[in-house]
């Protein structure tokens, strides 16, 4: 009984000691910056480099759309933007363009890449789940 | 007439310290920081995103970059530090937190081609964002001497 307080106790410790630092440590200017989300489509259909820019600059034009980047093949498509404002099904409408390209969402490998950022991926989530800030 | 002369200037010295500051806005040399000609945060993050999608869409160097920009919290992490690194090294009022170029590459083995497409890319980026051939060019200046922290790590 003594064991699970003691236990219990330390745990409220360390949790409250994560939820100080989450709330209190310095952010810097990007940090507050509202974060982003990024989706990656495939695209079909012809497209001229014209055609290419003017979707291009269309999408970065969308409210909740931050940044939008067709590759010179006019094969890939990404889009970073907030969430809050508009979604990846939309995203995928207004890339169609009204049907004139076959869109289709690419899944993106969530795991490998650089090990010691892989690592501290879930530490990062979780401060930032603590931080009221956010 | 004496000390009221050395008063003045004493009052007149006070006045310039309390007057004059080093701003984010001059290198001392009254001439704006780099920070401030490409237009300051706004612009820095507005780059940094259409050069984060063009390496997303960019198939020479994607496949690098697909298990961080997948992830939420390591996109956050990435376009954060990025941002901060471009502020900071610019002169801007920021601090840079992430690892150092060398440490944040090493064992990538990243090839000197991998470097010039991201360096395209960021070109890129800076030319849909309107960003002037003068600061453009300083910018890529600052970056292209991390080419030796980076390639072939
Ligand atoms: C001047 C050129 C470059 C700059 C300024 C730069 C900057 C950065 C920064 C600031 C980080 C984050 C460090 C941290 O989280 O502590 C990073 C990580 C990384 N960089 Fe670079 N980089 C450059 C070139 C490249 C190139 C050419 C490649 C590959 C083609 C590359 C691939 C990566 C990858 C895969 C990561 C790890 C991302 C993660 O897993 O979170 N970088 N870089």
């Amino acid at each position: 009984m003594k064991k699970i307080k003691i236990l219990s106790l330390s745990l409220v410790v360390v949790l409250a000691g994560l939820f100080t630092y989450a709330n209190l440590r310095p952010l810097s200017v990007a940090e507050k910056l509202p974060t982003v989300d990024l989706a990656s489509y495939r695209l079909k259909g012809p497209m001229t480099p014209a055609e290419r820019l003017a979707l291009e600059q269309k999408m970065s034009a969308l409210p909740g759309v931050t940044a939008c980047s067709v590759n010179k093949e006019g094969r890939v498509a990404s889009v970073l933007f907030h969430r809050k404002e508009i979604d990846e099904a939309q995203l995928a409408r207004q890339l169609s363009n009204k049907g004139q390209w076959r869109v289709a969402q690419k899944a993106l490998q969530t795991s490998g890449g650089c090990p010691m950022h892989g690592m501290t991926a879930p530490f990062h989530a979780f401060i930032s789940v603590l931080d009221l800030r956010n | 007439m004496k000390p009221n002369r050395i008063l003045f200037a004493c009052l007149m010295a006070i006045a310039m310290a309390f007057t004059t500051r080093c701003t984010d806005d001059n290198k001392g040399n009254g001439e704006p920081t780099l920070y401030t000609r490409l237009g300051g945060i706004d612009v820095i993050s507005k780059v940094t995103d259409k050069f984060l999608t063009n390496v997303v869409a960019d198939d020479m160097i994607n496949t690098r970059f697909e298990a961080t920009v997948g992830n939420h919290y390591r996109l956050q992490v990435l376009r954060n530090n990025l941002i901060d690194q471009i502020c900071a090294g610019t002169g801007g009022p920021c601090q840079y937190k992430g690892q150092t170029m060398l440490e944040a590459h090493t064992g990538m083995k990243i090839s000197a081609a991998e470097f010039s497409a991201l360096m395209a890319d960021l070109a890129a980026a800076l030319d849909f964002c309107e960003v002037a051939e003068r600061e453009k060019n300083d910018l890529l200046t600052i970056l292209t001497p991390m080419e030796s922290d980076i390639v072939d790590k």
